[in-house]
């Protein structure tokens, strides 16, 4: 059985990233990929190369830093962390899209006979 | 903010051309290889592992691609390569760029030199304090001039008026400043009290003038000085506050020096000391008193949110209740406020709108450069079709192209406006002193003409980049069949825009040249005039005697005792006395009854002293001289120019005659002498008739002015004079000192502005048209090389090429010139009194100026016609 996977919409990917940052704290790039790929439950068709110009967007922006570090396997990586400016920055978006759900919510609620 | 962040972060990744991939490539190896363990430990071949691990990873390429875009600005990126390649076609084609960069230079050097002027003179407001709230109080008199005038008295009313928070007057003044024994001329101001006050000057060191400095006439010898003044005459000495300076020979006390540059509210004529009022005998005026002479400016200013209009109402509503105490002889008026931010300049009004017109005739100049830019560029791009049509075979998108063209374009406008904005400092000091002899610019980079510069420079290169692109469009990718038949169908005899505007160019260049040569054969033919006296080692020097205190008994004494005492100075030929000194703009006339006629007539009439006629230089043809024996006691005698006597006295000796004056009919005199006409008001046209008089017979004691002969330069001997003066009487100074010599010289100034103007534009334009018709000769032969070369090969001799695209460029040549005459009959008329002793159609000047201007045109041409007769048959057929 093929399952269907959900492709990622535009924006959502990035407060993925800024979230799972928030939660898990210092994170490489191949471990965020997974950490996404696992909470989503394999719901989400992500090529995991796409993370990477996505990060450095997110650091040329100010809302993540990244410093070499060794990893699990003593090989080198490269650590990614939120900044305050990217913690910031995840409370607003986080809102917003609250706002959005609920928004979008009450639409869906609607049944014929409720808008004269 | 974040935006800006990251755009930042982009913009040094494409400037420093940081391509930094190993990061990527070392995270993508570290991301693979634990998936690819964790797939082994999963389970998996190792092979498989790893295949499916960079399957997961997804397009390594394409992702690589996004990541190197992150890190820079790609639009940038391709914009700083198009650069260097505009570099790179610049040192492809030197000759093709160093024209253009010239060209443009030239164009856009001249715009932004007259903008700077413009700006100096009519766009920037005062250095002072609330420029806007400042106004020129005038009269209904300012439809008429550009800036109304005022006597002392009605001042000294007017300003006692609470309606504005405040009226100033000001009137200009030359000064001669000594400081350390040193004399130069100076330009000053004479202004009231409250002048700094009102205008909201700041000061930078010491005081400014106050109300206080301006009370009891004579008291008061203090003077503030400019700031470009404190730098240029005492190397900016902090202690140059309580200095003694000699201001036409008198004491003065330097109290303070004008911040922010501030050089008094006439730009045009900058001030470089402002002394009080109260001063003006001192400096040589004497005008407390006089109500009939106008030559104060007013300047007010507005009550914070008065309007202009109802503060005029006002303004007259209270002058209409005082106007009985005014003097007799003092016109009631009708004020009018005008805005004054900008100060008042003698560049308003008549010369506002010649500055603008230079501007407009700038513009057109800086048109035709890039007319002829674009001819040059649209050679270039004939040459460069085959790297086009290569660059659009290999992939190149159109619209990637233009945006190459345009940056190229956009390069040399870029490099032509800098060179011009860099020299435009110089050029605008040259221009301004050609504008007003006194406007000294300062030698400063100023911001607003930053940005006009920059302005003009893209919008040419927008301008100039049309062609090319145009041309562009016109590339076929199938060279072989369409880029031949665009050759074949430009190669038509056609005439394009390109040569109207050569046409149109060489028109410009030449009218400008003629007038600017006739205008230099006015100058010689004005410096060769006999003006009917000798300029040479006259010096001029005025006096006072009524501010000294002497009245109409003791002046006659005076006056004999001064011709004495300075006839002994050493170095001394002859000295005498004159009211009216020639070419000095000033006269006086009297009405005379003429006995021809018997109407009433006004004449000039001089008052001048013993030895007046040997002094100047004016021949005595009949009779006799003025002496020392006319004076009071004697009967009356007047001396008259031959003028006069053929008008009172036609076909008659004059001498012996006598004349009357016309309201008592008393005998004003008998005619003792005729002498040679002199020309007193202009050197150009006749000498009117003239009556002199014997200043020893009148009892007024008006200012005259010393005429001094001196065997040698007069200068060393003014010292002299003035010690000799001091003798006599200390309370009489001298004023006005000058030499004939000099106001001779400024009379000519008008002139030499002119020939500077019409010179430098002229040559402007000469340089712009030999690009302009070398541009569309290029043009043409480029175009044709293959028609050239088919010609040749069916056996066309070099005279049959160069006769080909000669007679086309020929035309052009001959049309340009024509239409450069008529143009130049239209502008020597204009410049009608500026052309003196040439008639306006001079036959030799415009053949001459022609000739000239066909033979730099032909020279223009002939390079590109040459490469034209050397064209290879075969090679240009082959290249198409």
């Amino acid at each position: 059985m093929v399952r269907r996977k959900q492709d990622v919409q535009q924006g959502t990917l990035t407060l993925m990233v800024l979230k799972t940052l928030d939660v898990l704290g210092t994170q490489h790039g191949y471990g965020l990929a997974k950490r996404i790929e696992r909470i989503s439950g394999d719901e989400l068709s992500l090529n995991q190369g796409t993370l990477y110009p996505l990060l450095l967007k997110l650091e040329q922006e100010g809302a993540i830093a990244s410093e070499w570090g060794p990893s699990d396997n003593n090989r080198r990586a490269r650590f990614y962390r939120l900044t305050g400016a990217g913690r910031r920055r995840l409370l607003a978006e986080a809102r917003s899209w609250e706002q959005t759900t609920v928004l979008i919510g009450r639409f869906f609620e609607l049944k014929p006979g409720d808008v004269t | 903010m974040r935006r800006l962040r990251r755009f930042l972060n982009r913009l040094s990744g494409s400037v420093t051309r940081r391509h930094d991939e190993s990061r990527l490539r070392e995270e993508l190896d570290a991301h693979l290889q634990m998936q690819t363990a964790e797939n082994v430990r999963a389970g998996m071949s190792p092979d498989d592992a790893r295949r499916q691990a960079i399957l997961e990873f997804g397009p390594v390429e394409s992702i690589k691609d996004r990541w190197r875009d992150e890190q820079r600005l790609p639009a940038m990126d391709d914009w700083l390569l198009d650069v260097r390649y505009a570099f790179r076609q610049i040192r492809k084609a030197p000759m093709f760029a160093f024209t253009a960069i010239v060209s443009l230079a030239a164009g856009i050097g001249a715009n932004v030199t007259v903008f700077s002027v413009v700006e100096r003179l009519l766009l920037r407001p005062l250095p002072v304090a609330k420029p806007h709230e400042l106004v020129y109080v005038t009269d209904e008199r300012i439809l008429a001039q550009p800036s109304p005038r005022f006597s002392y008295p009605f001042y000294e009313l007017v300003r006692e008026s609470t309606v504005l928070t405040g009226i100033a007057a000001r009137a200009a003044q030359s000064l001669n400043v000594t400081v350390d024994g040193q004399t130069s001329r100076a330009g000053g101001e004479l202004v009231s009290g409250n002048y700094f006050g009102v205008l909201g000057a700041g000061i930078h060191t010491g005081r400014p003038l106050l109300p206080e400095d301006d009370k009891t006439p004579g008291a008061h010898p203090v003077a503030v000085i400019s700031e470009p003044f404190w730098k240029r005459r005492f190397a900016a000495d902090p202690g140059v506050v309580g200095r003694s300076v000699q201001l036409n020979g008198q004491p003065f006390t330097i109290v303070g020096v004008a911040g922010n540059g501030f050089t008094g509210s006439d730009v045009g004529l900058p001030a470089d000391i402002w002394i009080p009022l109260a001063m003006q005998r001192e400096v040589g005026r004497n005008l407390f008193i006089e109500a009939r002479t106008n030559w104060l400016e007013l300047v007010g200013r507005l009550r914070t949110g008065q309007r202009r209009d109802t503060a005029a109402d006002a303004l007259n509503r209270q002058f209409q209740e005082r106007a009985s105490a005014l003097p007799p002889g003092a016109a009631v008026r009708t004020f009018v406020l005008v805005p004054g931010d900008k100060g008042s300049s003698p560049a308003r009004g008549d010369q506002r709108t010649a500055l603008l017109g230079l501007f407009a005739l700038t513009g057109l100049a800086l048109a035709l450069a890039c007319v002829n830019v674009a001819c040059l560029a649209a050679v270039r791009s004939a040459a460069r079709e085959k790297e086009m049509a290569i660059r659009l075979a290999i992939g190149a998108g159109r619209s990637r192209l233009e945006r190459q063209l345009l940056t190229e374009n956009l390069v040399v406008a870029a490099l032509g406006g800098t060179a011009a904005v860099l020299v435009s400092p110089w050029t605008t000091r040259a221009l301004g002193a050609a504008h007003s002899g006194s406007l000294l610019i300062e030698l400063s980079l100023d911001p607003r003409v930053l940005v006009f510069g920059v302005f003009v420079s893209v919008l040419t290169g927008f301008f100039v980049a049309l062609v090319p692109i145009a041309a562009s469009r016109r590339v076929r990718l199938a060279l072989g069949s369409e880029g031949s038949r665009t050759a074949l169908r430009a190669g038509s005899h056609r005439p394009g825009a390109h040569d109207v505007f050569v046409a149109l160019q060489l028109a410009m260049a030449l009218s400008m040249l003629i007038s600017a040569a006739l205008l230099v054969q006015s100058l010689r033919g004005l410096s060769s005039v006999d003006p009917g006296f000798r300029a040479d080692n006259l010096l001029l020097a005025s006096l006072d005697p009524k501010s000294a205190g002497y009245d109409s008994d003791r002046i006659d004494g005076f006056w004999r005792t001064t011709l004495e005492q300075v006839t002994e100075i050493p170095g001394i030929q002859s000295v005498s006395l004159a009211g009216t000194v020639p070419l000095s703009g000033g006269r006086q006339r009297q009405p005379w009854t003429n006995p021809a006629s018997g109407e009433k007539i006004e004449i000039d009439t001089n008052f001048v002293g013993p030895q007046y006629f040997r002094t100047l230089g004016i021949p005595v043809l009949g009779g006799r001289e003025f002496n020392q024996g006319d004076g009071r006691a004697s009967r009356a005698v007047l001396v008259v120019n031959e003028r006069l006597a053929q008008m009172f006295w036609p076909q008659q000796d004059p001498l012996g005659k006598g004349l009357r004056v016309p309201e008592s009919g008393n005998p004003a005199g008998e005619v003792v002498g005729i002498v040679r006409d002199a020309k007193y008001r202009d050197l150009r046209g006749e000498a009117g008739p003239m009556i002199y008089r014997p200043v020893l017979q009148t009892r007024s004691t008006d200012a005259m002015t010393l005429h001094v002969r001196s065997s040698a330069d007069p200068g060393p001997i003014v010292s002299a004079i003035r010690l000799a003066m001091a003798n006599i009487d200390r309370n009489v100074s001298l004023f006005q000192v000058t030499t004939l010599e000099e106001r001779l010289d400024s009379s000519f100034a008008r002139t030499r502005q002119a020939v500077l103007l019409t010179g430098t534009s002229g040559g402007l334009a000469l340089l712009l048209s030999a690009i302009g018709v070398y541009g569309v000769t290029a043009l043409a032969v480029s175009r044709r090389t293959r028609d050239i070369g088919i010609r040749v090969a069916l056996g066309a001799t070099r005279r049959h090429i160069v006769r080909a695209i000669g007679a086309r460029v020929g035309a052009l040549i001959a049309i340009g010139l024509g239409l450069g005459l008529l143009g130049s009959f239209g502008l020597t008329q204009m410049m009608g009194t500026l052309v003196f002793g040439v008639t306006t159609g001079d036959a030799a000047t415009f053949a001459w100026m022609a000739a000239v201007l066909a033979l730099i045109s032909l020279i223009a041409c002939a390079i590109p016609v040459r490469a034209a007769t050397r064209v290879d048959a075969l090679a240009a057929i082959r290249h198409e």
